[in-house]
């Protein structure tokens, strides 16, 4: 065999431990059958975690001109707003709209109706559910 | 369905962006035949980031920014073409695009964002989406800006504007890196292809493009690695690899806080281990001191502070510096870096290489005084870094050293070349 065929087999098979370890035909087919919407709730959940479909639903739904505050009570999530995509001063200012809460993964056993955040307190008795998926609620001020 | 074909569109785009100042070059390459394509799109792509960047500082209108580089990329290609038509490596160019299309689908599923990049990369991309700007932040405003601001640069240009069609050219910029620095090296066109393969098999991470700029950072290592391998290995130090050389620095200045460090550390290898060449030693020092300076000028004109990191750099902690603190300190420190150092698969089989060429062919160690320098004044500046750092400890080393290492670990792979092609001399193999 020459050197040209050898090296050329080398690179078809390294290729194709290339691609099958990155599962690129099962990516193929996702990328054709599902939009980036669809996947990225698919990726980070829809109710559970950062909560991505609930915030995602909402949005879309009543179209928020302030951005209202996510409550998320699973304390490993960095940041609940990145999936909005859309930049706001108020987010890092914590200036927010309180007419709309949204709870993320809120325990319904727990008793409390206030909730504290740094200096500000909440009290849930003064809001209404309006949309409720799982443990995924917004809340409107009475 | 749309997505494929919007795939495909962009790595083209990219392919034809990577043509966008051939029309400086025109002159030169005119009598030539035979131009070699990877080095072209490679210079050209550097020129191009810079572009980008310089014009980032002023916040234009991305979509017509876009479409003038599109422009004058689209009428360079015509005339090169025209005029030239002929070019080698073309096949390595057909992998360079097979590879890119092959990243780009699997970056089109990765939305596993890290922490980083939820709390700050990504806001910053939205926002420069959004055509807001740096003086618009409130936190970490002294992050460089430009790896979202390339993100959010194709995903405004993009027909889809999905958010990870932005992330694609993080893809393009590290495929690109790899093959234009193994092309520098003297091997047929299917090893180079092969070696390519390799060294993207072993770092290529699909979490790396989720946005952060880290993977841009090795990326423009790997630019530098082929200037330095010309510099230092060709005696090729002359006005146009500084040149390049300055410009990979000024994105990667850009590109991550400590890209300062990596600037003066780039400078200061180049000034004390080329021989002779006083002037062009002047000449790049004035470089560098300019692009440090527009870096300063445009952090005051937007009111953004110049610590590197706010949380990292606080003079408070001099206070609490005893013997203890310098003991417990060193030990986190040099342990975690000899933990991540020797798990980095370029640095392994580098040391495996170097480990050989000292047993085997010594005449060849004294060839890599350069880098035997920047890895230790790299030690230095990282140990001095994470000495002071106010963050908590070990907590902060453990999470960051390991980027840190990868960004120029490319450097490396020299000593891996060096070491193949004399032991395949000494097999009498692959003689060129």
């Amino acid at each position: 065999m020459t050197f040209k065929k050898i090296s050329f087999l080398l690179i078809f098979f390294l290729s194709i431990i290339f691609l099958n370890n990155l599962q690129i035909y099962k990516k193929f087919f996702v990328l054709l059958t599902k939009n980036p919407e669809k996947r990225l709730i698919d990726y980070h959940g829809y109710c559970g975690g950062e909560s991505v479909g609930f915030i995602k639903f909402v949005y879309k739904k009543y179209n928020f001109k302030l951005i209202p505050k996510i409550l998320n009570f699973d304390k490993m999530v960095p940041d609940n707003y990145w999936s909005i995509f859309k930049f706001n001063r108020g987010i890092r200012l914590n200036n927010f709209n309180y007419e709309y809460l949204i709870l993320l993964n809120y325990n319904t056993y727990n008793k409390k109706n206030v909730i504290k955040f740094g200096k500000k307190k909440i009290n849930l008795k003064d809001y209404k559910i309006i949309e409720n998926k799982q443990n995924c609620f917004l809340l409107k001020l009475l | 369905m749309i997505e494929i074909p919007n795939i495909i569109l962009t790595v083209i785009v990219f392919l034809i962006l990577s043509f966008f100042s051939n029309f400086l070059f025109y002159s030169s390459v005119k009598k030539q035949n035979n131009l070699d394509i990877i080095d072209i799109s490679g210079k050209n792509f550097i020129i191009f980031l810079n572009i980008i960047l310089i014009s980032s500082i002023f916040n234009p209108n991305k979509e017509i920014l876009f479409f003038l580089c599109l422009f004058i990329s689209i009428l360079s290609l015509y005339f090169f073409l025209k005029e030239i038509g002929k070019f080698k490596n073309k096949i390595l160019y057909a992998f360079l695009f097979f590879f890119v299309f092959v990243l780009a689908i699997d970056i089109s599923n990765n939305f596993g964002y890290t922490w980083d990049t939820k709390k700050y990369y990504l806001h910053k991309a939205t926002a420069f989406y959004q055509n807001f700007f740096i003086d618009d932040f409130v936190k970490k405003t002294e992050y460089p800006h430009f790896g979202p601001y390339i993100w959010s640069f194709f995903w405004k240009n993009n027909l889809l504007n999905f958010e990870y069609t932005g992330r694609l050219i993080f893809g393009y910029i590290y495929v690109l890196s790899v093959f234009y620095f193994i092309n520098s090296f003297k091997f047929s066109d299917y090893i180079k292809v092969l070696v390519s393969i390799l060294l993207i098999l072993a770092t290529y991470k699909t979490l790396l493009f989720d946005g952060r700029p880290d993977i841009l950072v090795f990326s423009f290592f790997l630019f530098i690695s082929k200037y330095l391998f010309e510099i230092f290995h060709k005696n090729q130090f002359d006005y146009h690899n500084i040149i390049l050389i300055i410009l990979t620095l000024n994105l990667i200045l850009w590109t991550k806080s400590e890209g300062i460090a990596y600037v003066l550390l780039i400078a200061s290898t180049l000034i004390l281990f080329v021989k002779n060449n006083f002037n062009k030693k002047i000449f790049l020092s004035i470089l560098v001191f300019s692009i440090i300076l527009l870096k300063y000028f445009t952090y005051y004109y937007y009111g953004i502070s110049f610590n590197p990191h706010e949380d990292t750099f606080n003079l408070k902690l001099i206070n609490d510096i005893d013997l203890n603190f310098f003991f417990t300190r060193s030990s986190q420190i040099i342990s975690w870096y000899f933990i991540y150092f020797f798990t980095n698969p370029i640095i392994i089989l580098s040391s495996l290489s170097l480990l050989t060429i000292l047993i085997r062919y010594k005449s060849l160690i004294s060839k890599f005084n350069y880098l035997y320098f920047f890895l230790l004044s790299k030690f230095c500046v990282l140990y001095a870094t994470f000495f002071v750092t106010v963050y908590p400890m070990p907590f902060h080393v453990k999470y960051s050293l390991d980027r840190i290492i990868f960004h120029s670990s490319g450097l490396f792979l020299v000593i891996i070349y060096y070491f193949v092609i004399n032991f395949l001399k000494d097999k009498k193999k692959f003689t060129y």
